[in-house]
């Protein structure tokens, strides 16, 4: 695993290395690389899939615009991260509230998820309340968090990520993702005690 | 199975929203087509801004802010525990014996003619030191009318 993530770093910045000099195919693989974990980040953080396409098409142009200024301190993945994670923050400062959501729908692989079907076998609301009502109730409850909230739950829970990487990318201590997460769990857990048992 | 567990593979679940395959795919497209369009409308201004607050956020640390913040706050603590210099300027004059004096009569000051020398040369003896201010002293006095160097002379001159 570690081999694994060292490889995607070395490959990164000799494709970065490359972008940087003037090979605009060597970003279109990181393009093609990032999209889907970046679409993931910005989509959880909105809840709106629209706003997700625009801010995602925003973030790898301002990348593009600003790579020759990436020394490599920090990976590419936080780097990148690091503008998608602000760039959405600014735009929901900006955004209405009361925004209506536009959710993406939810995957025919989830009716084979393990943790899916445990939850349906143990919890009687999940199964009655059916994978849409559920879905939109979930992004209710996400967005009823301040917005620095959202982003930590979206990091760790939704897309797994360790606090030492979240506190890179927010550009705050680990105690400050810590306590972050747990007040935004004990909100959640208010929100979806329906669904909790 | 606790709550946070729950909650734990609740949010979990959201992984399995996504758009189609399809999405990603034309995606590359998509971004080519929308930097074209960027490229064209924006200004330099901008795109300076932009650059420079990228470099900021990659600049941002915890540790960074922290030293930022102690040299702030030593900068301050220097600048307002710097003793403040004093500013109220002294002249000493000296009038010399040197020069054209004009002596008035007793009880009978002569008005200065045209040409003659200022009347403080007249009336503040020779060999005498006086110290000017710029502090609040040397302001008209409030009935407006206009002080002469004469006044502080008769004051403090000797006493016949």
């Amino acid at each position: 695993m570690a081999d694994a993530v060292l490889t995607d770093k070395q490959e990164d910045r000799v494709l970065v290395e490359r972008a940087q000099e003037g090979d605009c195919p060597a970003f279109d693989t990181l393009v093609v690389k990032y999209s889907q974990r970046l679409y993931a980040l910005i989509y959880h953080m909105t809840s709106h899939r629209e706003d997700t396409n625009d801010l995602l098409q925003e973030v790898f142009a301002r990348a593009f615009r600003n790579l020759k200024s990436f020394r490599g301190q920090s990976g590419f993945y936080t780097w990148i991260y690091t503008i998608a994670v602000n760039l959405t923050l600014n735009f929901l400062k900006k955004r209405n509230r009361r925004r209506m959501l536009s959710l993406d729908d939810v995957d025919s692989g989830v009716q084979n998820d393990g943790e899916f079907l445990e939850l349906t076998a143990s919890s009687d609301p999940v199964r009655e309340a059916g994978l849409n009502e559920l879905q939109k109730h979930l992004n209710e409850a996400l967005q009823k968090l301040s917005d620095d909230h959202r982003a930590v739950v979206t990091l760790f829970d939704i897309q797994g990520m360790p606090h030492a990487e979240i506190s890179k990318i927010l550009g705050v201590s680990e105690g400050t993702v810590r306590s972050r997460l747990h007040y935004a769990h004990k909100q959640l857990q208010a929100h979806l005690s329906n669904y909790l048992s | 199975m606790n709550k946070d567990e729950q909650l734990a593979r609740l949010l979990r679940l959201k992984r399995h929203e996504k758009p189609d395959e399809a999405y990603f795919e034309g995606f590359l497209g998509q971004f080519h087509d929308y930097q074209r369009k960027a490229i064209a409308t924006q200004s330099a201004a901008a795109l300076f801004w932009e650059r420079v607050c990228t470099m900021v956020t990659a600049l941002r640390r915890p540790s960074t802010a922290w030293a930022a913040a102690g040299a702030y706050a030593a900068i301050m603590l220097l600048i307002y525990a710097w003793p403040a210099p004093d500013h109220a300027v002294k002249t000493t004059l000296v009038i010399s014996n040197q020069g054209p004096m004009v002596q008035p009569g007793p009880g009978n000051p002569a008005p200065p003619a045209p040409g003659d020398a200022p009347s403080w040369q007249a009336t503040v003896p020779a060999g005498q030191t006086i110290t000017v201010s710029d502090g609040p002293a040397l302001q008209p006095p409030a009935s407006g009318k206009r002080r002469t160097i004469d006044q502080p002379a008769e004051r403090e001159g000797p006493k016949n």
